[in-house]
């Protein structure tokens, strides 16, 4: 089901982006992230995969391209356009969409905040790949900090000393950089990646907040890729650790260097992919909903449609209701941060907005793919229908990218300090690594 | 007109684009502040200066500083660079024969950075609610209580000068180091952006 009344008044060039990406989430995307997900861990990332033709053809769209500012080779897209290309993505597969996101973090890092060497180097590349030779992910959870990395920047700098060291660690030498530890099993696309965004303690620094950022290709001497892990959903993007072991980089690898911007980085990086993750909940949730008012229009129960008793007619109605809200705030605070981040490229986006977007997305995701599966009855427990693995999905969205409970914390602190400042207020980030 | 870097025209130039465009005036106008950049002379600015007319454009931004406070300078690195290439500081620096000294550059440019060490050419900016008040070449230890103050080699600067990258970045990948009030600094990043992409927009003789 494409059609779907847009409040938002669409441009014809908006309404045939749509159309051409759903199109390509419905008879691309989707049918290859079901066979992916009935597929062991191992399989999926083989040479002739259906995870590499599809990555393949994204490229090819260019879809990979869409968050670069047009003076940094990007097809100059409205925000608008980007959340409806991640929409429409996320309506076919959370996977596919968690893998076009994290392509692009190494790369459009580099190209926002990077030297012109490391663009000409490694992002003009990556942007005119059309076969899908590069793929980047997005290096931060770690054995021993997950949530860590995303409250560190909010809590007291004595509580977050006490986090322990990171698990990855950067030291410098001459004109190099010296990159060892290990990145946790939960990296997205890693297993399948050729470059990695990679966060990185300073080496004898307090805590993982003195950090940076820094690209990694990932057929450097040291690196070393976990097995892909079998996880519950999102199988659709293959998961695993990364291992460091003395890897050299030069010096212009390092998009971000340790400091007060380091903070700024992580904290604006966030906004975006708060923006991402929000847009996706929504394709999901979409997903989800189109799949429980089909089916409960055609199934009879009672003698009727099930459309027609009232139970299913409200759980119907409030899945429409969450959608649409989720919808129209996550395009809203995505309109404000990449005005921001990508057009005025000023780096002062607003946390609590932006978290408040992927946290309420993936919220309501979840309750509308677990209503879906009620209104399914037993067949929603059954991989005969793809709600089965849409409710999976869902359910994997609390936790991936950062479980609610620690982003709503996290975005807690912002509400609390800044709600009346109309501006981005550092202060969080000058006390803890001024 | 393309000018050289770094000279006093390159200065005035900046001067006057900057007061001159009416999109800089609207989103400055609550700033207030000043910058002190610290531009440290490394091989690329021995290289550069090897050229007659960028080493007069240097000695001239020089020799705008008063003789009195010239005085600050003695002893310090910068003094001994000036030793190296035969100058005084009391000398009319805008009347020296460039070519000669830009020769015994060229001649010797591994002793003469050896020399020039912890050199550095000071420009401090004066900026208030949109207009730019002020530029002027300081002084060792002049103007070091500036609002902010903007610190790295010469070939980073010259990187931002030209136009091949931009401020932010420079400072986000540690090439430049920024000290201030990192709070106004954020809530004034358009300000900061669209000055450096004033600057960047100046032609520059090559």
């Amino acid at each position: 089901m494409s059609k779907f009344l847009d409040l938002d008044e669409l441009s014809e060039e908006d309404r045939m982006l749509r159309e051409e990406v759903h199109r390509f989430a419905e008879e691309v995307i989707r049918p290859a992230s079901v066979e992916l997900d009935r597929m062991p861990p191992e399989d999926r990332i083989k040479p002739g995969s259906p995870y590499f033709k599809v990555m393949k053809q994204m490229k090819k769209l260019g879809y990979h391209r869409m968050y670069l500012p047009e003076n940094k080779g990007g097809p100059g897209l409205t925000p608008l356009q980007r959340y409806i290309i991640f929409e429409e993505v996320a309506w076919g597969s959370l996977g596919f969409a968690t893998a076009l996101g994290v392509d692009m973090i190494p790369f459009v890092s580099a190209a926002l905040f990077g030297t012109p060497e490391i663009y000409e180097e490694l992002v003009v590349p990556w942007i005119e790949d059309e076969e899908g030779k590069f793929h980047g992910c997005w290096g931060v959870t770690e054995p021993e900090h997950g949530s860590d990395y995303l409250i560190t920047l909010r809590e007291d700098p004595e509580l977050v000393a006490r986090f322990g060291k990171g698990n990855v660690v950067a030291e410098k030498d001459g004109d190099e950089w010296v990159i060892s530890g290990q990145k946790s099993a939960w990296v997205s696309s890693a297993p399948v990646a050729t470059h990695c965004g990679l966060h990185a303690q300073l080496k004898g620094s307090r805590s993982i907040a003195e950090g940076l950022f820094c690209i990694v290709p990932l057929d450097s001497d040291g690196v070393k890729k976990g097995k892909p892990a079998d996880m519950l959903g999102m199988r659709d993007d293959p998961q695993g650790e990364l291992f460091f072991d003395n890897v050299r980089i030069p010096e212009h690898y390092v998009v971000v260097a340790p400091g007060f911007f380091y903070g700024i980085f992580c904290d604006q990086l966030l906004c975006l992919t708060s923006c991402g993750m929000g847009a996706f909940a929504v394709g999901l949730a979409r997903a989800c909903f189109e799949e429980a008012l089909n089916y409960a229009r055609q199934r009879v129960q009672g003698g009727v449609e099930i459309a027609k008793h009232k139970n299913i007619k409200l759980k119907l109605y409030e899945m429409f209701e969450k959608v649409e809200t989720a919808r129209y705030y996550v395009r809203k605070v995505t309109e404000y941060t990449h005005k921001k981040i990508i057009e005025q490229q000023t780096a002062d986006a607003s946390p609590r907005h932006a978290r408040a977007a992927q946290i309420y997305a993936k919220k309501i995701a979840y309750e509308v793919a677990h209503d879906a599966v009620q209104i399914f009855g037993a067949y929603g427990l059954s991989k005969e229908f793809i709600i089965e693995k849409l409710f999976r999905d869902a359910r994997s969205m609390l936790i991936e990218d950062g479980t609610v409970e620690v982003l709503s914390l996290e975005a807690a602190e912002d509400v609390i300090d800044n709600y009346e400042k109309d501006f981005y207020d550092v202060n969080h980030i000058t006390r803890i690594l001024s | 007109m393309a000018v050289v870097f770094p000279s006093k025209e390159w200065m005035e130039e900046l001067h006057k684009n900057v007061n001159a465009d009416e999109e800089y005036k609207k989103v400055a106008a609550n700033w207030e502040g000043d910058y002190l950049c610290v531009v440290e002379l490394d091989e690329e600015a021995l290289k550069d200066f090897q050229n007659p007319k960028v080493l007069k454009g240097f000695l001239e931004m020089l020799d705008s500083i008063p003789k009195e406070k010239r005085e600050s300078f003695r002893g310090t690195p910068s003094e001994k660079m000036l030793e190296a290439l035969g100058l005084s500081l009391d000398a009319e620096l805008s009347e020296v024969n460039v070519e000669e000294i830009a020769k015994k550059i060229a001649e010797n440019p591994d002793k003469i950075l050896e020399a020039a060490k912890g050199a550095t050419l000071n420009i401090w900016m004066d900026f208030w609610h949109g207009e730019f008040r002020h530029i002027e070449v300081a002084a060792p230890g002049e103007h070091e209580d500036a609002k902010f103050k903007l610190i790295g080699p010469y070939a980073v600067f010259k990187q931002l000068v030209m136009g091949k990258a931009d401020a932010i970045t420079l400072v986000v990948s540690g090439k430049l180091k920024l000290q201030g009030d990192m709070g106004y600094m954020m809530r004034n990043m358009a300000t900061v952006k669209k000055f450096t992409d004033l600057m960047a927009s100046i032609p520059i003789e090559s």
